[in-house]
Protein backbone atom coordinates (compact mmCIF):
# COMPACT_ATOMS: atom_id res chain seq x y z
CA UNK A 1 0.00 0.00 0.00
CA UNK A 2 1.44 3.38 -0.93
CA UNK A 3 1.97 6.07 1.65
CA UNK A 4 -0.68 8.30 0.04
CA UNK A 5 -3.31 5.55 0.28
CA UNK A 6 -2.43 5.04 3.92
CA UNK A 7 -2.90 8.71 4.61
CA UNK A 8 -6.33 8.78 2.92
CA UNK A 9 -7.55 5.79 4.90
CA UNK A 10 -6.31 7.23 8.15
CA UNK A 11 -8.14 10.48 7.50
CA UNK A 12 -11.43 8.54 7.36
CA UNK A 13 -10.69 6.70 10.60
CA UNK A 14 -10.14 9.95 12.46
CA UNK A 15 -13.08 11.91 11.15
CA UNK A 16 -15.11 11.82 14.34
CA UNK A 17 -12.29 13.06 16.53
CA UNK A 18 -11.44 15.85 14.17
CA UNK A 19 -14.80 17.28 13.22
CA UNK A 20 -14.93 19.65 16.16
CA UNK A 21 -11.46 21.05 15.61
CA UNK A 22 -11.94 21.49 11.86
CA UNK A 23 -15.36 23.10 12.19
CA UNK A 24 -14.16 25.02 15.21
CA UNK A 25 -15.66 28.40 14.24
CA UNK A 26 -17.45 28.70 17.55
CA UNK A 27 -14.18 27.95 19.31
CA UNK A 28 -12.37 30.46 17.15
CA UNK A 29 -14.78 33.26 17.93
CA UNK A 30 -13.83 32.87 21.59
CA UNK A 31 -10.13 33.27 20.73
CA UNK A 32 -8.69 36.69 21.42
CA UNK A 33 -6.01 38.54 19.52
CA UNK A 34 -2.98 39.36 21.61
CA UNK A 35 -1.46 42.76 21.00
CA UNK A 36 1.54 44.64 22.27
CA UNK A 37 -0.41 47.92 22.03
CA UNK A 38 -1.88 49.67 25.06
CA UNK A 39 -5.61 50.43 25.33
CA UNK A 40 -4.95 54.12 24.52
CA UNK A 41 -2.99 53.14 21.40
CA UNK A 42 -5.73 50.72 20.27
CA UNK A 43 -8.34 53.44 20.73
CA UNK A 44 -6.35 56.03 18.81
CA UNK A 45 -5.44 53.62 16.01
CA UNK A 46 -9.14 52.70 15.67
CA UNK A 47 -9.96 56.41 15.47
CA UNK A 48 -7.40 56.90 12.71
CA UNK A 49 -8.80 53.94 10.77
CA UNK A 50 -12.32 55.38 11.05
CA UNK A 51 -11.16 58.87 10.06
CA UNK A 52 -9.35 57.49 7.01
CA UNK A 53 -12.50 55.46 6.18
CA UNK A 54 -10.57 52.21 6.18
CA UNK A 55 -13.28 51.01 8.55
CA UNK A 56 -16.79 51.99 7.46
CA UNK A 57 -17.99 54.74 9.83
CA UNK A 58 -21.43 53.16 10.44
CA UNK A 59 -21.92 51.65 13.86
CA UNK A 60 -18.79 52.85 15.63
CA UNK A 61 -20.11 51.70 18.95
CA UNK A 62 -20.50 48.10 17.82
CA UNK A 63 -16.99 48.08 16.39
CA UNK A 64 -15.55 49.39 19.67
CA UNK A 65 -17.49 46.75 21.62
CA UNK A 66 -16.14 44.08 19.30
CA UNK A 67 -12.61 45.38 19.85
CA UNK A 68 -12.99 45.05 23.62
CA UNK A 69 -14.25 41.47 23.16
CA UNK A 70 -11.55 40.49 20.67
CA UNK A 71 -8.31 41.99 21.91
CA UNK A 72 -6.15 41.41 24.96
CA UNK A 73 -3.27 43.69 25.83
CA UNK A 74 -0.29 42.89 28.03
CA UNK A 75 -1.91 44.78 30.91
CA UNK A 76 -5.60 44.08 30.32
CA UNK A 77 -7.12 40.68 29.66
CA UNK A 78 -10.51 42.40 29.46
CA UNK A 79 -10.62 45.87 27.98
CA UNK A 80 -13.36 48.04 29.41
CA UNK A 81 -15.65 49.59 26.79
CA UNK A 82 -15.97 52.73 28.88
CA UNK A 83 -12.22 53.20 29.01
CA UNK A 84 -11.82 52.47 25.28
CA UNK A 85 -14.52 54.97 24.34
CA UNK A 86 -13.00 57.65 26.57
CA UNK A 87 -9.59 57.15 24.98
CA UNK A 88 -11.14 56.97 21.49
CA UNK A 89 -12.72 60.41 21.80
CA UNK A 90 -9.92 62.10 23.82
CA UNK A 91 -6.51 60.79 22.75
CA UNK A 92 -3.61 62.25 24.73
CA UNK A 93 -0.46 63.69 23.07
CA UNK A 94 1.79 60.84 24.31
CA UNK A 95 -0.47 58.25 22.67
CA UNK A 96 -0.50 60.22 19.42
CA UNK A 97 3.27 60.29 19.47
CA UNK A 98 3.61 56.55 20.17
CA UNK A 99 1.11 55.63 17.41
CA UNK A 100 2.98 57.93 15.06
CA UNK A 101 6.19 56.04 15.92
CA UNK A 102 4.39 52.73 15.40
CA UNK A 103 3.17 53.75 11.94
CA UNK A 104 6.66 54.92 11.02
CA UNK A 105 7.94 51.47 12.07
CA UNK A 106 5.27 49.81 9.90
CA UNK A 107 6.34 52.00 7.01
CA UNK A 108 9.99 50.99 7.55
CA UNK A 109 8.92 47.33 7.60
CA UNK A 110 7.06 47.79 4.29
CA UNK A 111 10.08 49.51 2.76
CA UNK A 112 12.32 46.66 3.88
CA UNK A 113 10.08 44.23 1.94
CA UNK A 114 10.30 46.43 -1.15
CA UNK B 1 38.08 64.20 -3.11
CA UNK B 2 40.81 62.73 -5.33
CA UNK B 3 42.03 59.34 -6.43
CA UNK B 4 44.83 58.50 -3.99
CA UNK B 5 46.29 55.34 -5.50
CA UNK B 6 47.87 56.86 -8.61
CA UNK B 7 51.44 56.65 -7.27
CA UNK B 8 51.01 53.13 -5.81
CA UNK B 9 49.51 52.08 -9.12
CA UNK B 10 52.60 53.31 -11.01
CA UNK B 11 54.99 51.71 -8.52
CA UNK B 12 53.30 48.33 -8.73
CA UNK B 13 52.44 48.20 -12.43
CA UNK B 14 55.63 49.80 -13.70
CA UNK B 15 58.54 50.03 -11.23
CA UNK B 16 58.09 46.76 -9.34
CA UNK B 17 57.25 44.91 -12.54
CA UNK B 18 60.57 46.02 -14.07
CA UNK B 19 62.61 45.61 -10.88
CA UNK B 20 61.46 42.11 -10.14
CA UNK B 21 62.14 41.04 -13.72
CA UNK B 22 65.79 41.91 -13.09
CA UNK B 23 65.99 40.33 -9.69
CA UNK B 24 69.71 39.72 -9.78
CA UNK B 25 70.55 43.40 -10.10
CA UNK B 26 68.62 44.38 -6.99
CA UNK B 27 70.69 45.45 -4.01
CA UNK B 28 69.66 45.65 -0.34
CA UNK B 29 69.77 49.47 -0.68
CA UNK B 30 67.20 49.29 -3.48
CA UNK B 31 64.91 47.30 -1.23
CA UNK B 32 65.29 49.92 1.53
CA UNK B 33 64.52 52.71 -0.92
CA UNK B 34 61.36 51.12 -2.29
CA UNK B 35 60.14 49.96 1.11
CA UNK B 36 60.57 53.49 2.45
CA UNK B 37 58.85 55.01 -0.65
CA UNK B 38 55.85 52.70 -0.35
CA UNK B 39 55.67 53.18 3.42
CA UNK B 40 55.60 57.00 3.01
CA UNK B 41 52.93 56.73 0.32
CA UNK B 42 50.76 54.42 2.43
CA UNK B 43 50.99 56.83 5.38
CA UNK B 44 49.96 59.71 3.08
CA UNK B 45 46.98 57.70 1.78
CA UNK B 46 45.83 56.90 5.33
CA UNK B 47 45.91 60.61 6.12
CA UNK B 48 43.94 61.39 2.96
CA UNK B 49 41.27 58.82 3.96
CA UNK B 50 40.90 60.50 7.35
CA UNK B 51 40.59 63.93 5.75
CA UNK B 52 37.84 62.72 3.43
CA UNK B 53 35.96 60.91 6.23
CA UNK B 54 35.99 63.93 8.51
CA UNK B 55 35.79 66.65 5.90
CA UNK B 56 32.88 65.40 3.76
CA UNK B 57 29.29 65.72 4.84
CA UNK B 58 27.71 63.57 2.17
CA UNK B 59 27.94 59.98 3.46
CA UNK B 60 27.09 58.53 0.04
CA UNK B 61 30.13 60.28 -1.42
CA UNK B 62 32.38 58.93 1.35
CA UNK B 63 30.97 55.44 0.81
CA UNK B 64 31.63 55.61 -2.94
CA UNK B 65 35.12 57.01 -2.37
CA UNK B 66 36.08 54.32 0.16
CA UNK B 67 34.53 51.56 -1.93
CA UNK B 68 36.46 52.57 -5.08
CA UNK B 69 39.72 52.72 -3.15
CA UNK B 70 38.99 49.37 -1.50
CA UNK B 71 38.33 47.66 -4.85
CA UNK B 72 41.45 49.21 -6.37
CA UNK B 73 43.64 48.24 -3.43
CA UNK B 74 42.44 44.66 -3.82
CA UNK B 75 43.26 44.82 -7.53
CA UNK B 76 46.79 45.98 -6.66
CA UNK B 77 47.33 43.20 -4.10
CA UNK B 78 46.13 40.70 -6.71
CA UNK B 79 48.69 42.13 -9.13
CA UNK B 80 51.49 41.68 -6.58
CA UNK B 81 50.37 38.12 -5.97
CA UNK B 82 50.45 37.57 -9.73
CA UNK B 83 54.16 38.59 -9.74
CA UNK B 84 54.83 36.41 -6.69
CA UNK B 85 52.90 33.34 -7.84
CA UNK B 86 49.78 32.10 -5.99
CA UNK B 87 51.59 29.72 -3.62
CA UNK B 88 53.50 32.58 -2.03
CA UNK B 89 50.27 33.89 -0.48
CA UNK B 90 50.48 31.04 2.03
CA UNK B 91 53.97 32.07 3.21
CA UNK B 92 53.76 35.84 3.02
CA UNK B 93 55.41 36.36 6.44
CA UNK B 94 58.38 34.11 5.71
CA UNK B 95 60.92 36.19 3.76
CA UNK B 96 64.23 34.96 5.15
CA UNK B 97 65.23 32.66 2.28
CA UNK B 98 63.58 34.60 -0.54
CA UNK B 99 65.51 36.35 -3.32
CA UNK B 100 65.60 40.15 -2.95
CA UNK B 101 62.92 40.69 -5.61
CA UNK B 102 60.47 38.39 -3.81
CA UNK B 103 61.29 40.06 -0.50
CA UNK B 104 60.48 43.46 -2.00
CA UNK B 105 57.16 42.21 -3.43
CA UNK B 106 56.23 40.68 -0.07
CA UNK B 107 57.05 43.96 1.71
CA UNK B 108 54.86 45.85 -0.77
CA UNK B 109 52.10 43.29 -0.30
CA UNK B 110 52.31 43.73 3.48
CA UNK B 111 51.83 47.51 3.15
CA UNK B 112 48.80 47.13 0.88
CA UNK B 113 47.26 44.47 3.09
CA UNK B 114 47.75 46.81 6.05
CA UNK B 115 45.96 49.56 4.11
CA UNK B 116 42.98 47.27 3.36
CA UNK B 117 42.84 46.32 7.06
CA UNK B 118 43.02 50.00 7.95
CA UNK B 119 39.98 50.70 5.75
CA UNK B 120 38.13 47.73 7.26
CA UNK B 121 38.91 48.66 10.87
CA UNK B 122 38.66 52.45 10.79
CA UNK B 123 35.93 52.93 8.22
CA UNK B 124 33.96 49.72 8.74
CA UNK B 125 30.68 51.55 8.07
CA UNK B 126 31.85 52.33 4.54
CA UNK B 127 33.64 49.03 3.93
CA UNK B 128 32.06 47.21 1.02
CA UNK B 129 31.36 43.66 2.21
CA UNK B 130 30.06 42.72 -1.22
CA UNK B 131 33.40 43.38 -2.92
CA UNK B 132 35.58 40.41 -3.86
CA UNK B 133 38.25 39.51 -1.33
CA UNK B 134 41.94 39.67 -2.35
CA UNK B 135 43.09 36.52 -4.11
CA UNK B 136 45.44 35.71 -1.23
CA UNK B 137 42.54 35.71 1.27
CA UNK B 138 40.73 33.29 -1.00
CA UNK B 139 43.71 30.92 -1.30
CA UNK B 140 44.21 30.94 2.47
CA UNK B 141 40.47 30.37 3.05
CA UNK B 142 40.46 27.45 0.60
CA UNK B 143 43.43 25.84 2.37
CA UNK B 144 41.79 26.27 5.80
CA UNK B 145 38.34 25.09 4.68
CA UNK B 146 39.87 22.03 3.02
CA UNK B 147 41.57 21.01 6.28
CA UNK B 148 38.47 21.64 8.37
CA UNK B 149 36.13 19.83 5.98
CA UNK B 150 38.28 16.71 6.15
CA UNK B 151 37.88 16.80 9.91
CA UNK B 152 34.12 17.41 9.67
CA UNK B 153 33.76 14.51 7.19
CA UNK B 154 35.48 12.14 9.61
CA UNK B 155 33.32 13.23 12.54
CA UNK B 156 30.21 12.93 10.41
CA UNK B 157 31.05 9.34 9.37
CA UNK B 158 31.74 8.46 13.00
CA UNK B 159 28.26 9.67 13.86
CA UNK B 160 26.57 7.94 10.91
CA UNK B 161 25.09 11.21 9.76
CA UNK B 162 23.31 11.11 6.40
CA UNK B 163 25.97 11.81 3.72
CA UNK B 164 23.45 13.63 1.57
CA UNK B 165 22.62 16.06 4.39
CA UNK B 166 26.30 16.76 5.00
CA UNK B 167 26.84 17.33 1.27
CA UNK B 168 23.91 19.74 1.12
CA UNK B 169 25.27 21.77 4.02
CA UNK B 170 28.89 21.79 2.91
CA UNK B 171 28.28 22.11 -0.85
CA UNK B 172 29.00 25.90 -0.98
CA UNK B 173 32.38 25.26 0.70
CA UNK B 174 33.19 22.30 -1.55
CA UNK B 175 32.24 24.35 -4.62
CA UNK B 176 34.62 27.10 -3.51
CA UNK B 177 37.44 24.58 -3.03
CA UNK B 178 36.76 22.90 -6.41
CA UNK B 179 36.34 25.98 -8.56
CA UNK B 180 39.00 28.59 -8.02
CA UNK B 181 37.07 30.98 -10.28
CA UNK B 182 34.06 31.07 -7.92
CA UNK B 183 33.58 34.65 -6.69
CA UNK B 184 34.22 35.15 -2.97
CA UNK B 185 33.07 38.37 -1.34
CA UNK B 186 33.98 39.56 2.15
CA UNK B 187 30.39 38.90 3.25
CA UNK B 188 30.50 35.33 1.93
CA UNK B 189 33.90 34.67 3.48
CA UNK B 190 32.68 35.88 6.89
CA UNK B 191 29.59 33.68 6.53
CA UNK B 192 31.61 30.59 5.52
CA UNK B 193 33.97 31.03 8.48
CA UNK B 194 31.00 31.20 10.87
CA UNK B 195 29.38 28.22 9.15
CA UNK B 196 32.50 26.09 9.58
CA UNK B 197 32.76 27.19 13.22
CA UNK B 198 29.11 26.28 13.79
CA UNK B 199 29.65 22.84 12.19
CA UNK B 200 32.73 22.26 14.34
CA UNK B 201 30.74 23.18 17.46
CA UNK B 202 27.90 20.89 16.40
CA UNK B 203 30.23 17.92 15.98
CA UNK B 204 32.01 18.68 19.25
CA UNK B 205 28.71 18.58 21.16
CA UNK B 206 27.27 15.22 22.15
CA UNK B 207 23.88 14.59 20.57
CA UNK B 208 21.55 11.62 20.85
CA UNK B 209 21.30 9.69 17.57
CA UNK B 210 17.58 10.33 17.28
CA UNK B 211 17.99 14.07 17.69
CA UNK B 212 21.17 14.66 15.73
CA UNK B 213 19.42 15.62 12.48
CA UNK B 214 17.09 18.02 14.33
CA UNK B 215 20.09 19.50 16.17
CA UNK B 216 21.87 20.06 12.88
CA UNK B 217 18.72 21.68 11.44
CA UNK B 218 18.65 24.02 14.46
CA UNK B 219 22.31 24.92 13.94
CA UNK B 220 21.64 25.68 10.27
CA UNK B 221 18.50 27.71 11.08
CA UNK B 222 20.62 29.64 13.59
CA UNK B 223 23.06 30.34 10.75
CA UNK B 224 20.13 31.18 8.41
CA UNK B 225 21.48 28.71 5.84
CA UNK B 226 18.81 29.60 3.28
CA UNK B 227 20.00 27.47 0.37
CA UNK B 228 17.33 25.94 -1.89
CA UNK B 229 18.93 22.50 -1.53
CA UNK B 230 18.78 22.70 2.26
CA UNK B 231 15.16 23.89 2.14
CA UNK B 232 14.31 20.92 -0.10
CA UNK B 233 16.09 18.51 2.26
CA UNK B 234 14.27 19.91 5.30
CA UNK B 235 10.83 19.75 3.68
CA UNK B 236 11.43 16.17 2.51
CA UNK B 237 12.53 15.25 6.03
CA UNK B 238 9.51 16.94 7.67
CA UNK B 239 7.20 15.28 5.12
CA UNK B 240 8.64 11.83 5.81
CA UNK B 241 8.26 12.40 9.55
CA UNK B 242 4.63 13.48 9.51
CA UNK B 243 3.51 11.00 6.84
CA UNK B 244 4.74 8.19 9.08
CA UNK B 245 2.03 9.08 11.57
CA UNK B 246 -1.04 6.92 11.41
CA UNK B 247 -3.88 9.38 11.89
CA UNK B 248 -4.56 12.83 10.54
CA UNK B 249 -4.62 14.17 14.10
CA UNK B 250 -1.14 12.80 14.70
CA UNK B 251 0.04 14.20 11.37
CA UNK B 252 -1.28 17.67 12.20
CA UNK B 253 0.14 17.36 15.69
CA UNK B 254 3.55 16.43 14.29
CA UNK B 255 3.52 19.38 11.89
CA UNK B 256 2.43 21.75 14.66
CA UNK B 257 5.23 20.48 16.90
CA UNK B 258 7.80 20.88 14.13
CA UNK B 259 6.51 24.38 13.44
CA UNK B 260 6.80 25.23 17.14
CA UNK B 261 10.37 23.91 17.29
CA UNK B 262 11.42 25.93 14.24
CA UNK B 263 9.67 29.03 15.57
CA UNK B 264 11.51 28.69 18.88
CA UNK B 265 14.91 28.26 17.25
CA UNK B 266 17.07 31.36 17.48
CA UNK B 267 18.41 32.94 14.32
CA UNK B 268 21.72 34.78 14.40
CA UNK B 269 20.87 38.43 13.68
CA UNK B 270 22.12 39.91 10.43
CA UNK B 271 23.48 36.62 9.11
CA UNK B 272 22.37 34.82 5.95
CA UNK B 273 23.88 32.51 3.36
CA UNK B 274 21.94 34.40 0.67
CA UNK B 275 21.02 37.79 2.17
CA UNK B 276 18.69 38.63 -0.74
CA UNK B 277 16.49 35.60 -0.01
CA UNK B 278 13.85 35.05 2.69
CA UNK B 279 15.24 33.57 5.95
CA UNK B 280 15.13 29.76 6.07
CA UNK B 281 13.07 29.95 9.27
CA UNK B 282 10.32 31.93 7.55
CA UNK B 283 10.20 29.74 4.43
CA UNK B 284 10.02 26.55 6.50
CA UNK B 285 7.21 27.89 8.70
CA UNK B 286 5.32 29.03 5.58
CA UNK B 287 5.79 25.60 4.02
CA UNK B 288 4.47 23.85 7.14
CA UNK B 289 1.49 26.24 7.27
CA UNK B 290 0.68 25.37 3.65
CA UNK B 291 0.98 21.67 4.43
CA UNK B 292 -1.39 21.97 7.40
CA UNK B 293 -3.84 24.03 5.34
CA UNK B 294 -3.72 21.45 2.57
CA UNK B 295 -4.39 18.55 4.95
CA UNK B 296 -7.34 20.36 6.49
CA UNK B 297 -8.72 21.39 3.12
CA UNK B 298 -8.43 17.89 1.67
CA UNK B 299 -10.09 16.54 4.76
CA UNK B 300 -13.02 18.88 4.26
CA UNK B 301 -13.30 18.18 0.53
CA UNK B 302 -13.08 14.42 0.95
CA UNK B 303 -16.01 14.26 3.31
CA UNK B 304 -17.95 17.26 2.07
CA UNK B 305 -18.36 18.44 5.58
CA UNK B 306 -21.07 20.94 6.25
CA UNK B 307 -19.87 23.89 8.20
CA UNK B 308 -22.36 25.23 10.69
CA UNK B 309 -24.48 27.93 9.08
CA UNK B 310 -23.72 31.35 10.40
CA UNK B 311 -26.40 33.95 10.19
CA UNK B 312 -24.62 36.96 8.71
CA UNK B 313 -27.28 39.28 10.05
CA UNK B 314 -26.51 38.33 13.60
CA UNK B 315 -22.75 37.90 13.34
CA UNK B 316 -20.61 40.97 13.61
CA UNK B 317 -18.32 41.87 10.74
CA UNK B 318 -15.95 44.76 10.34
CA UNK B 319 -16.60 46.59 7.06
CA UNK B 320 -13.32 47.67 5.55
CA UNK B 321 -12.39 49.49 2.39
CA UNK B 322 -9.18 47.43 2.15
CA UNK B 323 -9.03 44.66 -0.46
CA UNK B 324 -8.36 41.09 0.70
CA UNK B 325 -4.75 41.35 -0.52
CA UNK B 326 -4.24 44.66 1.31
CA UNK B 327 -5.82 43.26 4.47
CA UNK B 328 -3.54 40.19 4.31
CA UNK B 329 -0.44 42.31 3.84
CA UNK B 330 -1.47 44.78 6.55
CA UNK B 331 -1.94 41.87 8.99
CA UNK B 332 1.46 40.53 7.95
CA UNK B 333 3.15 43.85 8.68
CA UNK B 334 1.39 44.00 12.08
CA UNK B 335 2.67 40.50 12.87
CA UNK B 336 6.19 41.25 11.62
CA UNK B 337 6.26 44.43 13.67
CA UNK B 338 4.98 42.44 16.69
CA UNK B 339 1.86 44.56 17.13
CA UNK B 340 -0.10 41.29 16.98
CA UNK B 341 1.70 38.78 19.16
CA UNK B 342 -0.35 35.57 18.93
CA UNK B 343 2.05 32.66 18.51
CA UNK B 344 -0.14 30.95 15.90
CA UNK B 345 -0.36 33.14 12.83
CA UNK B 346 -2.88 30.81 11.14
CA UNK B 347 -5.32 31.57 13.96
CA UNK B 348 -4.80 35.29 13.43
CA UNK B 349 -5.65 34.92 9.73
CA UNK B 350 -8.71 32.82 10.56
CA UNK B 351 -9.78 35.52 12.99
CA UNK B 352 -9.59 38.27 10.36
CA UNK B 353 -11.29 36.05 7.78
CA UNK B 354 -14.18 35.44 10.18
CA UNK B 355 -14.72 39.00 11.30
CA UNK B 356 -14.00 41.08 8.20
CA UNK B 357 -16.05 42.05 5.17
CA UNK B 358 -14.46 43.87 2.23
CA UNK B 359 -16.27 45.84 -0.46
CA UNK B 360 -15.98 42.95 -2.87
CA UNK B 361 -16.07 39.97 -0.52
CA UNK B 362 -18.92 39.47 1.91
CA UNK B 363 -17.08 36.44 3.28
CA UNK B 364 -13.31 36.50 3.25
CA UNK B 365 -11.96 32.97 3.08
CA UNK B 366 -9.09 32.09 5.40
CA UNK B 367 -7.48 30.26 2.50
CA UNK B 368 -7.49 33.30 0.22
CA UNK B 369 -6.21 35.48 3.06
CA UNK B 370 -3.40 32.98 3.71
CA UNK B 371 -2.44 32.79 0.01
CA UNK B 372 -2.24 36.56 -0.20
CA UNK B 373 -0.36 36.72 3.09
CA UNK B 374 2.53 34.81 1.52
CA UNK B 375 2.30 36.12 -2.06
CA UNK B 376 2.36 39.88 -2.01
CA UNK B 377 2.39 41.84 -5.24
CA UNK B 378 4.02 45.22 -5.71
CA UNK B 379 0.75 47.13 -6.14
CA UNK B 380 -0.52 45.78 -2.79
CA UNK B 381 2.69 46.83 -1.06
CA UNK B 382 2.40 50.29 -2.59
CA UNK B 383 -1.27 50.59 -1.61
CA UNK B 384 -0.58 49.61 2.03
CA UNK B 385 2.39 51.96 2.08
CA UNK B 386 0.14 54.81 0.83
CA UNK B 387 -2.48 53.97 3.47
CA UNK B 388 0.13 54.04 6.25
CA UNK B 389 1.44 57.38 4.98
CA UNK B 390 -2.15 58.68 4.91
CA UNK B 391 -2.63 57.63 8.55
CA UNK B 392 0.65 59.31 9.49
CA UNK B 393 -0.40 62.50 7.71
CA UNK B 394 -3.70 62.46 9.59
CA UNK B 395 -1.79 62.38 12.87
CA UNK B 396 0.47 65.21 11.74
CA UNK B 397 -2.54 67.33 10.77
CA UNK B 398 -4.07 66.87 14.21
CA UNK B 399 -0.97 67.48 16.32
Amino acid sequence: MSQKQQVDINIKIDLVNLSSSVNGSSELSKEKMKTSLTVSQIAYLAKLLFDAELIAPDNKSEVLTRITNSLVTKNATQISIKSLKAKFYSPDPATKLSVKKLLQNLLDEIEVYN
Amino acid sequence: MTYELEKLNNIIYSDLDKLTNKTNRLKPDDIDYWVSTIDTEVKRIKKAFIEVAFGTENEKQIERYMSHHQVDLIRLTDRLLHYLGGDESLKMNDRSNDPLGTQLLKHAYGFLDDLINYLENHFSRFFNLDASVPRSYKLIAIRDFKEKLECIDDLSHARNLDDHLLNVITSPLRRLIRSKEEELTFRKLIYFKRLVLELENYFKTESREKEQVQDLFCAMIYMNFNSYKFFAYCTEFIKSQYQNKETLTDQLDNLALTSKMINQTQQKPGVAYKPERQPIKRTLIAWIDEEIAFLEKRHQLTFNMSMPQVDPGKDFKLNTSLSVAQLAYFVRVLIEEKVLINSNQREVLKFFAQFTRTKKAENVSAESLRTRYYNIDTSTKEAVKDITIKLLNNIRKKT
